[in-house]
């Protein structure tokens, strides 16, 4: 019975505090962002051939291989000025990416859109990691 | 069963052998397998090694196609000149393509360099070969067209046939995001295929699905098909859409292979052989091992059944069997335990049977031992003879058919022998005839039994005692009877009046006990000697049979004493019996050797019956009472009456008999001196008469009347003379002042007088102390002096010759006629009493006492008047010539240390 007890408890306080759980480095989601993998980024871009794809990575990552059409700004120089450039259009629909899923540069990209207030953002968390092994075609610089 | 018909040894060997041989098949056969599927594995990795390969280098050629696509598209000029549409600009590129790629890597060898749009259709291309027109499978393009934009993106391998030829084609999407159009790269196989032949080291060969050949390695041919050492190994390669087959072949040389599969299962053949010879020889080596100790078991019972008890050494032998040979070495130490403990019991028992049988040889009763249904089963000689066969014979019989018992000595036939035996061990006596002699047994019969059975024999000891009963009668016949007479004895005598008096306990019967005895037996036993006594006793005997009842009971008490009993009889007619046999007896008198002897007899009788009665008390007053008929005269007999006096105190002399010997002990005789004075004149020694007297418990002093006839009746007498005469001259010892002043009288009984022990005793006693003997005198009654003359006369010479003098007692009263006195020779004589109380008034007294003076005086003999009683005796006395006086009015009677004093004698 006292088992059993604990056992409710220990449900109730994960249920309660499921950031503990999380580490910072492996966040899944950001809020107002909407995710997406490579042939749902396909989809989009055939579906609104306004995307722009943005690739956050460094330029020597870039020589290994990038997405075609995708535009490159590395987070560090992400800022609302360079974002600007890009399009000053906040309701422009932008999608990032950066090496894959351990790479923090597409969602700081992300994080600072938000804040220079675009309004549609996409995260292709996977990166370039998920779309070349899917074997979809690639350019290297 | 089997190990019975062969044994373990053989069927194990068999065994073995048979596994082995299974073992050697199974390794055959498994080696045979084993080479099957061997062959059969290196087959299918052989496929799989040209699957894999050929795999391999396709994709390696479409990898290259691949890159030489994304290449291509990298250069921006070209992307430009696609995007613009710009087709001389796009063939001069793809021309220069072919070339270049080919050149710098001959990896790749193009045939066909396309560019489509999205739907497929080519918007331009380049040949290696300008006259051929080959624009790809069509198969492929069918595939683009259908798939979805996002499918499309992805690159598309095929490999297709055409013309005789092997290509491989690879549709890659322009455009990333979007496809934007496909370039198309059709290259050849032929140097991949060459790559695959060198690298799995076996020619190659390719057909399409038709079976059509598409490509053969120049050495194919060469290739051997025999002995199963070069095979051709096919693997079907399937296009992306799972139709187009290659089918690609090789030529794989398995001599290699199936030389070193032989070597594995040769050595697997001779492992298992090896291995199973050694376990066959082990197993033999351990059969023998296990089998050892059985061996030597079997050697060594042998050895056990010839009497060696041969224990097996374990140290060479395994701890398992050494154990095993210990417990069978334990049992053989058991067994010549129990051998020598069995020899030993057999020597013993050996030894016991000879004892049992010698004991039963030497045994002198008879043995006979019956089993249950009485057949004899042994007897001991003892018993061959009693019943006259041997023991060999008899055991063909049973015991009654051999002998015939009867059970007492009539013939009263013991017939259920059975049920005499079945009783407990007991004693039987029985009968039986032999030669016509009755022959008497004590049997004693006892059941052999057997723990909870029934008896499983008998043993019966017959002794033969006929002689022993015979003997035995004769010898309780003579108990009880006297061997004389052929009365009862005194024993026999006594309990029979204890059995009437018991016996008539009730019934207040009145019987009849009689005392009788002979008066004068002593007198005939003394002069005829002892036969003649018996003789006189035999014919009293036959006298006092003659007068009694056929069931009165006689008997003789001792000497010529007799008893006898008359049951149920009145006083009356006992007394006339007793009457009549007094009677007949003196009137049959005895003779002997010429000369009559006058016998008379006395008796008593007294009536009993109470129970009370006491057979010795009844006797005591019958021999009180015979007395007093014997002191009346004899010849009579005395009837004791309820209230006896006269026998009462006869009786008391019966006290005395305790009396005297307490006399001795307690001091209680003393000696009183009485003077004897001479008439005439006064002579040098004073004259004394010892007198004794009993001081009895109160201190009265009782005269020696009273206890002197019990005296003599207890035969104590003699000791009282003893002690007068040792007293007397003790006391004269110890006054030696008196030597030569005095004479003291000494009465001596004529038992004394008789009696030659006594006379050794004076003789000894006069010359040992050192007394003045001629102060002594000795008085002897003339009763006494005539019982045995010669004798008496002996006793006085003897004495008087040591100095002592004589003097006869109480003359006149025996009526002995004067020749005996003549023959006395002693020194005074005095008269009895009996004379000179009467002399004052009768004359026949005073010439009886006168004339027996003078006869004394003729025989130099001096005479001594006794109980002169009064002074008026003295005239009398004196005319009568008499020498001394001795009475109470002469002086009375006083202690003897009275003389002691000096004035006494003067």
């Amino acid at each position: 019975m006292r088992f059993r007890h604990l056992g409710a408890l220990c449900t109730i306080v994960i249920a309660l505090f499921p950031p503990l759980l999380v580490a910072d480095s492996q966040v899944s989601e950001i809020s107002g962002v909407q995710n997406l993998d490579a042939e749902s980024l396909i989809e989009l871009a055939h579906a609104s051939p306004e995307l722009v794809v943005i690739d956050s990575r460094v330029s020597d990552d870039r020589k290994l291989g990038y997405i075609e059409d995708s535009i490159s700004l590395p987070d560090e120089l992400t800022s609302c000025k360079t974002l600007n450039k890009i399009t000053s259009d906040k309701t422009r629909m932008l999608a990032f990416y950066c090496n894959g899923i351990k790479c923090g540069r597409s969602m700081k990209a992300i994080k600072i859109a938000q804040k220079c207030g675009y309004k549609y953002l996409y995260w292709f968390k996977g990166g370039f990691q998920e779309w070349r092994l899917k074997d979809y075609p690639y350019l290297m610089e | 069963m089997l190990s019975r018909l062969f044994g373990i040894r053989a069927i194990a060997l068999i065994g073995m052998i048979v596994l082995t041989l299974l073992a050697l098949g199974l390794a055959w056969y498994s080696s045979s397998t084993y080479e099957r599927f061997a062959f059969e594995n290196q087959l299918q990795s052989n496929i799989h090694i040209l699957s894999i390969k050929t795999h391999q280098l396709v994709r390696e050629l479409n990898q290259r196609q691949k890159q030489f696509s994304y290449q291509l598209q990298n250069d921006e000029q070209f992307r430009q000149a696609f995007a613009e549409g710009d087709l001389p600009a796009l063939s001069v590129f793809l021309q220069k393509s072919f070339s270049q790629v080919y050149n710098n890597s001959g990896l790749i060898h193009f045939k066909t360099l396309l560019i489509r749009d999205p739907q497929g259709l080519i918007i331009t291309s380049a040949h290696e070969d300008v006259n051929s027109q080959y624009t790809g499978c069509p198969v492929l393009i069918d595939k683009i067209k259908s798939l979805s934009a996002i499918q499309k993106l992805k690159p598309r391998f095929a490999l297709c046939s055409h013309d005789g030829e092997l290509y491989a084609e690879a549709m890659l999407s322009m455009g990333a995001l979007k496809p934007k159009g496909f370039m198309h790269v059709i290259a050849y196989t032929q140097d991949q295929l060459q790559q695959l032949a060198q690298e799995i080291q076996a020619p190659v060969q390719l057909s399409n699905a038709n079976h059509r050949q598409l490509f053969q390695s120049p050495n194919w041919s060469n290739a051997k098909y025999k002995d199963n050492k070069v095979r051709p190994v096919s693997y079907s390669l399937y296009g992306d859409d799972h139709a187009i087959g290659v089918i690609v072949s090789a030529l794989f040389d398995f001599s290699n292979f199936n030389q070193m599969i032989e070597q594995t299962s040769m050595r697997l053949l001779i492992i298992t052989v090896s291995v199973a010879l050694v376990v066959l020889v082990l197993v033999i080596l351990l059969l023998g091992l296990a089998f050892r100790p059985m061996g030597l078991i079997r050697s060594s019972v042998g050895a056990l059944l010839t009497g060696s008890y041969t224990p097996i050494k374990t140290e060479k032998l395994p701890v398992e069997l050494g154990e095993l040979v210990e417990v069978y070495n334990e049992l053989v130490y058991g067994m010549q335990e129990a051998s020598q403990l069995q020899k030993l019991a057999e020597k013993e028992l050996i030894s016991e049977r000879d004892f049992i049988s010698t004991t039963l040889d030497s045994i002198t009763n008879a043995v006979v031992v019956v089993n249950s249904k009485l057949m004899i089963q042994l007897a001991n000689p003892a018993a061959e003879r009693l019943l006259g066969d041997t023991e060999e014979n008899m055991r063909l019989y049973t015991l009654d058919e051999v002998v015939v018992m009867y059970s007492n000595r009539s013939t009263t036939h013991i017939t259920n022998l059975k049920r005499l035996l079945k009783s407990p061990p007991h004693q039987e006596n029985v009968f039986i005839q032999q030669d016509g002699h009755i022959i008497e047994l004590e049997m004693m019969a006892s059941p052999m039994l057997e723990k909870g059975s029934e008896d499983i024999g008998y043993v019966l000891v017959f002794k033969d005692v006929t002689e022993d009963r015979k003997l035995r009668r004769k010898l309780s016949y003579e108990g009880r009877h006297d061997r004389l007479t052929g009365f009862l004895n005194r024993s026999a005598f006594e309990r029979k009046f204890d059995f009437m008096v018991t016996d008539n306990d009730y019934t207040r019967n009145q019987h009849i006990l009689v005392y009788l005895n002979l008066d004068q037996f002593k007198l005939v036993n003394d002069t005829c000697g002892n036969t003649v006594g018996d003789l006189l006793l035999k014919q009293v005997a036959r006298v006092i049979k003659a007068n009694v009842r056929k069931s009165d009971l006689l008997a003789r008490l001792g000497g010529d004493e007799f008893g006898i009993l008359l049951p149920y009889a009145e006083t009356s007619t006992a007394a006339n019996t007793v009457n009549e046999i007094i009677t007949y007896i003196n009137q049959e008198g005895f003779s002997w050797d010429g000369r009559e002897y006058t016998i008379t007899a006395s008796a008593a009788l007294v009536p009993f019956g109470l129970a009370g009665d006491d057979y010795s008390e009844k006797l005591a007053s019958l021999t009180a009472a015979c007395s007093i008929a014997k002191d009346n005269g004899g010849n009579q007999y005395y009837l004791i009456g309820d209230d006896d006096e006269k026998l009462q105190e006869h009786h008391s002399t019966m006290g005395w008999a305790s009396g005297i010997n307490k006399g001795f002990s307690e001091q209680r005789f003393k000696l009183y001196a009485q003077p004897i004075v001479p008439l005439k004149q006064q002579e040098k020694r004073k004259h004394y008469e010892i007198l004794i007297r009993y001081q009895d418990e109160d201190d009265s002093i009782i005269r020696p009347g009273e206890f002197l006839l019990p005296a003599e009746r207890f035969n104590l007498i003699e000791k009282i003379d003893r002690w007068v005469v040792s007293e007397v001259i003790h006391w004269l010892a110890a006054n030696p002042q008196l030597d030569g002043k005095i004479q003291l009288s000494i009465n001596l009984s004529g038992r004394s007088v008789g009696s030659t022990s006594f006379h050794r005793f004076l003789v000894q006693l006069l010359e040992s102390e050192s007394v003045d003997v001629t102060s002594l005198c000795f008085e002897i009654t003339e009763t006494a002096a005539v019982k045995d003359v010669e004798k008496s006369i002996e006793f006085i010479r003897i004495i008087k010759s040591l100095g002592a003098k004589f003097s006869l007692d109480d003359f006149g009263s025996g009526l002995s006629s004067f020749t005996y006195l003549k023959q006395f020779p002693v020194d005074y004589l005095k008269i009895d009493g009996v004379f000179i109380k009467d002399i004052l008034h009768d004359a026949q007294s005073y010439d009886f006492v006168r004339s027996i003076t003078e006869v004394g005086h003729c025989l130099g003999m001096k005479v001594i008047a006794e109980f002169v009683e009064s002074r008026n005796m003295f005239h009398t006395l004196r005319e009568a010539k008499v020498d001394y006086l001795q009475g109470y009015t002469i002086g009375k009677p006083a202690p003897i240390e009275l003389l002691e004093l000096p004035n006494v004698l003067e």
